[in-house]
């Protein structure tokens, strides 16, 4: 167990090693660097203070020695500052966090409820309308582009039915009401989860499916089990296992979802950040983006392992 | 009985094997999948008229008519027109054609990436195998979209730009695949009566192992396609794609993150919107089709 854990470490730790080497050969790879950046052409600098300025900076240091440096620094939790605000990205950063956190969150629990209900249920009743109901909807979720069932969700329930709030966190002035918190939450909330939901809705249908046909199963209803519970407990239990492999898979998507969805409903988070970023070519600040999102996304993904492993006897014991 | 002929009778009882093993009446199975087929119908019949937009449409699908702006939908503008008074459904088949033809490039070189990637890894195996693997896993585990939109905001947005970028940021699903297929492949008789037969191993991988590593990656191809449309449009949308006046059905889009379009001029963004969803419907609904089709035993 310890020594999967500890391989399980090793890899993550290797692959944001490497995301990190890309990020920084990237940036470097860029036409400018910071001094062209912070110096606008209007003002009449010679390249001598320009040439300086790099010096002073470390600029002219080759680019393995400005990474293990720029490492060095991150690692510590220090980014730089920002081109166009000129404030420290880890503030920034720290700042957004849990705006983005809040509505990834809800989308993941949201989906979670909704797409395992629904794959049980077209699961029990396979063949059903119910079933293909649930597998066609589970296939346009994932067609839908994410943006434009956003405007489509805005223009229905916001602008027509007028039921939820369209944009924004809050309410101006209730910034720490709950319900009006969870309001503005709903309509993003959905648009961004439904892919995960339609991708649970299909790995929860077919596992259960599969699982449902075992012997165990036959064994549970010979007991005289309640056919509920026989599903319940024996069916989605192991059922259950692939499932968080699923949401592991899928969270760079829904990371990925955010910056497009936040765009949408000018939801003040990380996406709107990244996007701003990259708009205004602020380099430190993206590549920072980019690494603290791809942390996040890999450490979910270490956890649904560590989890995996606690709840599948298989893999702690197995090779 | 020299080890040529051998050979000879051996690879052509493994061409009998594989001749065997392709499924009987693929388009039969295919054509059993109704939704498949009406996808695939679709697809034909949107592609076509993309294809011969000028030819359709009695529009100009860049020429400002701004007495004509903001029309509703009606029999003359079937799908109204844009605040610039030009035709939507004019732009919308103009649009496809470059949302189609960035997606179907883009798709050329992620396959082709992942298929040289996978055949590198799973025939050469070893140290090769660990490391073009590890690099999968890395690119697998990134945002991508994040990492898209760093790259695009750096090179510029172009249409080549936007298809180099997501060509290279979507190889991973196709080298994972026909590296499977090829490490299967690898333990057939015919692979072994190959090598022991003295064939080069370019030989080898051209004519054995490639072709019979071929299905899974058809199918990951095609599906493919309807997620390199899908970034395309996202991309656009934000602005970070195809540069207007050339429409693309995601920047078609960008026009409706003006509040006055979301709101009062639904039919500006149902348009194109509409467009990219059914088409990337119908092409999952062919990958699911062909999935089933050309291996009947993955059905679920």
């Amino acid at each position: 167990m310890r020594k999967y854990l500890i391989q399980r470490f090793i890899h993550s730790v290797t692959i944001l090693f490497g995301i990190s080497v890309l990020v920084f050969v990237l940036v470097e790879l860029a036409p400018g660097d910071v001094v062209d950046a912070m110096i606008s052409p209007e003002d009449f600098v010679t390249p001598e203070v320009k040439a300086q300025l790099r010096t002073e900076l470390g600029l002219d240091e080759p680019a393995p020695v400005r990474y293990v440096r720029w490492l060095g620094r991150t690692v510590q939790g220090d980014f730089g500052y920002s081109l166009a605000s000129r404030k420290p990205i880890s503030e920034m950063i720290l700042a957004r966090m849990p705006t983005t956190l809040e509505l990834v969150g809800f989308a993941l629990v949201l989906s979670v409820v909704l797409g395992v209900g629904t794959g049980v249920i077209a699961a029990v009743k396979q063949y059903s309308w119910a079933d293909y109901l649930a597998t066609f909807s589970a296939f346009a979720w994932l067609s839908i582009p994410e943006f434009f069932l956003g405007m489509l969700m805005i223009y229905l329930f916001a602008v027509r039915l007028n039921w939820f709030p369209a944009f924004g966190t809050s309410t101006a002035g209730a910034e720490n009401h709950l319900l009006d918190r969870l309001d503005h939450l709903i309509l993003p909330g959905i648009t961004l989860g439904l892919g995960l939901t339609a991708a649970l809705t299909r790995y929860t249908r077919s596992s259960l499916i599969e699982v449902l046909n075992s012997d165990y199963m036959t064994t549970a209803r010979a007991k005289g089990l309640q056919e509920r519970s026989v599903i319940v407990r024996h069916g989605l239990r192991n059922a259950l296992i692939p499932i968080i492999t699923v949401v592991a898979f899928r969270m760079p998507y829904l990371i990925s979802g955010a910056v497009i969805i936040e765009t949408v409903f000018q939801w003040p988070g990380l996406g709107f950040l990244t996007l701003n970023a990259a708009t205004q070519k602020d380099y430190p600040l993206i590549m920072a983006l980019a690494l603290a999102v791809s942390v996040i996304v890999i450490a979910s993904s270490f956890v649904a392992d560590v989890a995996y492993s606690f709840i599948d006897p298989r893999i702690r014991y197995g090779d | 009985m020299s080890v040529v002929v051998r050979d000879r009778g051996m690879a052509e009882a493994a061409q009998a094997t594989l001749r065997e093993r392709r499924p009987p009446g693929f388009w039969y199975r295919f054509s059993r999948h109704r939704l498949a087929v009406l996808g695939m119908v679709f697809v034909a019949v949107i592609g076509l008229a993309a294809l011969l937009a000028p030819w359709i449409s009695p529009y100009d699908p860049y020429a400002m008519q701004l007495p004509e702006a903001r029309l509703r939908p009606s029999l003359e503008h079937p799908l109204g027109t844009d605040n610039l008074g030009r035709d939507i459904l004019t732009r919308v088949l103009v649009g496809g054609r470059v949302s189609i033809a960035v997606a179907l490039a883009a798709v050329a070189i992620s396959s082709g990436v992942g298929t040289v990637l996978g055949v590198t890894a799973g025939y050469r195996g070893g140290w090769v195998d660990s490391v073009i693997m590890r690099i999968t896993d890395m690119f697998m585990s990134i945002p991508l979209f994040v990492l898209l939109i760093v790259l695009v905001s750096m090179l510029g947005p172009s249409k080549a730009n936007v298809i180099l970028i997501v060509g290279l940021l979507s190889w991973m699903g196709v080298a994972r695949l026909v590296r499977g297929q090829v490490l299967s492949v690898m333990n057939e008789l015919y692979i072994e009566a190959a090598t022991a037969s003295g064939a080069p191993s370019t030989r080898i991988v051209l004519r054995h192992v490639l072709p019979n590593s071929f299905v899974p990656a058809v199918v990951a191809t095609t599906l493919g396609v309807a997620n390199a449309m899908l970034w395309e449009a996202a991309l656009s949308f934000l602005g970070l794609g195809i540069q207007p006046p050339t429409p693309s059905w995601g920047n078609m889009l960008n026009a409706a993150q003006q509040l006055q379009t979301l709101v009062r001029e639904p039919w500006v963004w149902l348009g194109p919107g509409g467009a990219i969803a059914l088409t990337v419907l119908s092409i999952n609904f062919m990958g699911d089709g062909l999935r089933d089709a050309l291996d009947p035993r993955a059905r679920r």
